[in-house]
Parts: structure tokens; sequence; C-alpha cells
């Protein structure tokens, strides 16, 4: 019980920011259990133009809200959230997927190197742990070459790449509301961009839940499309590494934040 | 060479093409900045029509057996820097509307954070 009332004296500059889509069933149980669990944290629901009863939901359960007008991808409504937490001041984000596929309990293990400086990102990695996630095909496919690319350029195993459950600091934040985070998924392009503006990276064991979603994955078309577009963002990327690698030097202590939510 | 009156008939068609633009950028269906690629189009055909020794020469130059693969050639071309031309318009479009989506509801919900919400909700009350 100490070690609770001490995490949540440390999360008062901590948002948690979960984008919803059309979540009625999932994001109740999922906004009690983070209260329960986590009575410090401000938490921000991003509805992505849901056409059912989340943003409604949301509000009942006396969380922040925001709400666009239409569906605009989950990249753009993270980046949202981003926008907030910059806007308003807070130091670290974590961030959850609202289909109740990551555990609560974890979050405080992301959060944890971040509120401690060891880390800029700490990325919930679903393979470093148990946990029952069975990923589609073309997931596994993408998740192992993407992965490979990635942990070949950062210099450390990057075993998840497409993690949704990750916890930054304000820095991570400045280069996410940029224009070079993508409106769709982030994935391996984005943890190398980091890498490139001298982020630093900590894969965190997370457990993780198949719920059965992961349209981006199914069928034919949608796989290829994702493995063809990957390759091309880290292509761009890559080609893009002198740029951030200025960029990081001429603005140093740009990012230290001061403000106060 | 063309005979005359395929001249006259290509003349009217590029001169109606100029029309119709002129036309719709008066009705401001379409904007200025996108309409002058259009009639430097007509002026082209204008030209190759009444100058076609223009296009002989041209063949010439690239190696074309035929005028008329010249003429299909750049038409081609033409066309495909036109699409490249929309498709980055599209792509600068799709991040100034998705910026502009978020900062309204950023803007929405910061006015009801100050203000409350201007909904009350039923589960709360009961």
């Amino acid at each position: 019980m100490g070690k609770q009332v001490a995490e949540n004296s440390l999360l008062t500059n901590a948002l948690a920011i979960i984008p919803a889509l059309n979540e009625e069933k999932n994001l109740p149980p999922l906004l009690d259990k983070l209260k329960g669990r986590y009575p410090g944290l401000d938490i921000l629901v991003v509805d992505d133009g849901s056409t059912d009863g989340t943003r409604m939901l949301a509000k009942a359960r006396q969380v922040r809200v925001v709400s666009h007008p239409f569906n605009l991808g989950y990249g753009a409504a993270v980046q949202t959230g981003y926008k907030y937490a910059l806007n308003l001041g807070y130091r670290v984000v974590v961030q959850v997927d609202a289909d109740g596929q990551h555990e609560v309990d974890d979050l405080w293990r992301l959060l944890e190197p971040v509120l401690a400086g060891e880390c800029d990102l700490s990325l919930g990695s679903r393979f470093l742990d148990g946990g029952s996630y069975q990923p589609t095909w073309a997931r596994a496919l993408g998740m192992q070459i993407f992965g490979d690319i990635a942990s070949r350029l950062l210099g450390q195993p990057i075993t998840d790449p497409t993690s949704g459950f990750q916890a930054m600091n304000d820095r991570v934040l400045r280069i996410y509301e940029g224009k070079e985070y993508p409106d769709d998924y982030p994935d391996a392009d984005t943890l190398i961009m980091l890498h490139y503006n001298g982020m630093r990276i900590k894969e965190i064991p997370v457990r993780m839940y198949s719920k059965g979603g992961d349209s981006m994955h199914r069928g034919i078309w949608r796989p290829l499309y994702y493995i063809a577009k990957m390759f091309l963002s880290l292509l761009v990327t890559y080609s893009l590494k002198g740029q951030y690698h200025r960029r990081q030097n001429i603005t140093p202590g740009r990012f230290p934040s001061q403000r106060q939510p | 060479m063309m005979p005359l009156h395929q001249k006259i008939a290509s003349t009217l068609i590029a001169l109606a093409m100029v029309i119709l633009i002129f036309y719709l950028v008066r009705k401001r269906y379409l904007r200025e900045e996108y309409s002058l690629i259009w009639i430097c189009w007509a002026m082209v055909i204008l030209g190759v029509v009444w100058f076609s020794q223009v296009l002989g020469f041209v063949s010439h130059l690239i190696g074309a057996v035929s005028p008329i693969t010249t003429l299909f050639l750049f038409a081609f071309i033409f066309i495909f820097l036109l699409c490249l031309h929309f498709s980055t318009s599209l792509s600068r479009l799709t991040t100034q509307m998705k910026n502009l989506t978020q900062k309204i509801s950023l803007m929405e919900a910061e006015r009801e954070r100050q203000n409350g919400p201007k909904e009350t909700f039923p589960e709360e009350n009961t």
C-alpha cells in the first residue's frame, strides 16, 4: 500500500493518454481499473471520431476528453494527446490502448524509468515476458523484419516495435508533435527517428492480451500495403538521419520544460 | 502538314478550353493558381497546331519516327506531372486538415475544461 502512495505522489506531472475509437464496451472497465489503481494520475481519452457512446461514457467517468469530429487515425489521435499534454505542461505521458489489451498493473513499470530519467521513452514489449498475445502472420512477419532493422540501427534489441503501450517524457513529446509523426500506426520508423534525435529508448516487459482487433494486419492487401509503407518509411527516416543529428546539435537545452500543469 | 480544317477545329477546341477555364475561375470554381497551368496547356496546343514544324523538329531531336508520337509523349509527361502536383497538394491538405482538426478538438476540450461541460450526465445525477 505504501508503494502505491509513493507512486501516486510521483504521478502529479503525468498524463495517461487513451486513444479510443468506438470502445464503449472496453473503455469503462479500463477507466475504472486505471482510476482505482492510480488515483493520482490524470487521464485523457482521445475520442477519434467514435460513433457510439465512447465520448459520453468517458465524460461520465470524470476523465478529460478530447474529441475529433471525425476519424483521423490512431497516430493522429495519440498525437492530439501529446499536443494536449504539451499545452498543459505535463512532463510525462503514458499511453494505453482503449481495447483493454494492455495490463494496467504494468503501467507503473513503464513510467518508473522515465520518471527516474533512465530513458526518454519506455516501450512495453509483449515478448520479453508472458502474456497471451498471438499476432497475425503479417504482424508477426512485420515485427520480425522491422524489429530486426530497428535493433540494428538502434544498436539495442527492439522486440516489439509496434507496441502502443509506452511512456515518454516531454523531450519525446516535442518530437512526436511534429509532422514526422505518422497518422496511422507508429512503428519501427518512429523509434528510429527518436533514436536519431538522441532519445534513449528502453524496452520493458509487459503483459498484453489478444483482443481480436488488429484490422491493420488482416487480409491480403493491408499487410502488403503495411510492409511496403514501412520499408519506404524506414528508407525516408534513414535518409533524414543527418538532418535529425544537426537539429539535435543546434537546439541544445530546448527541451527541458519548466512549465507546470 | 495539317489540313486547314483540322487546324481550325483544333484551334476552336483550344479556345473553348481557355473560355471554360476562364469561366470556372470567374465563378470561383477554380483557383487562379491552378488555372494557369491549363491555360498554358491550351497555348501549347495552339502553338503546335499553327507551327507544326516545331513538332517535326522536336521529333527529330528525340528520335521519334512520327510527330504524333512526340505529341502523345509530351501529353503523357504533362498529365503525369499534373497528377504528381495534385498528389503533393493533396498531401499538404491532408496534413493541414489533420492539424486543424486536432487544434479545434483541443480548443473545444480547453473551453470545456474552463467553463465546465455543456452536457449533464444522467448517470451522474441518479
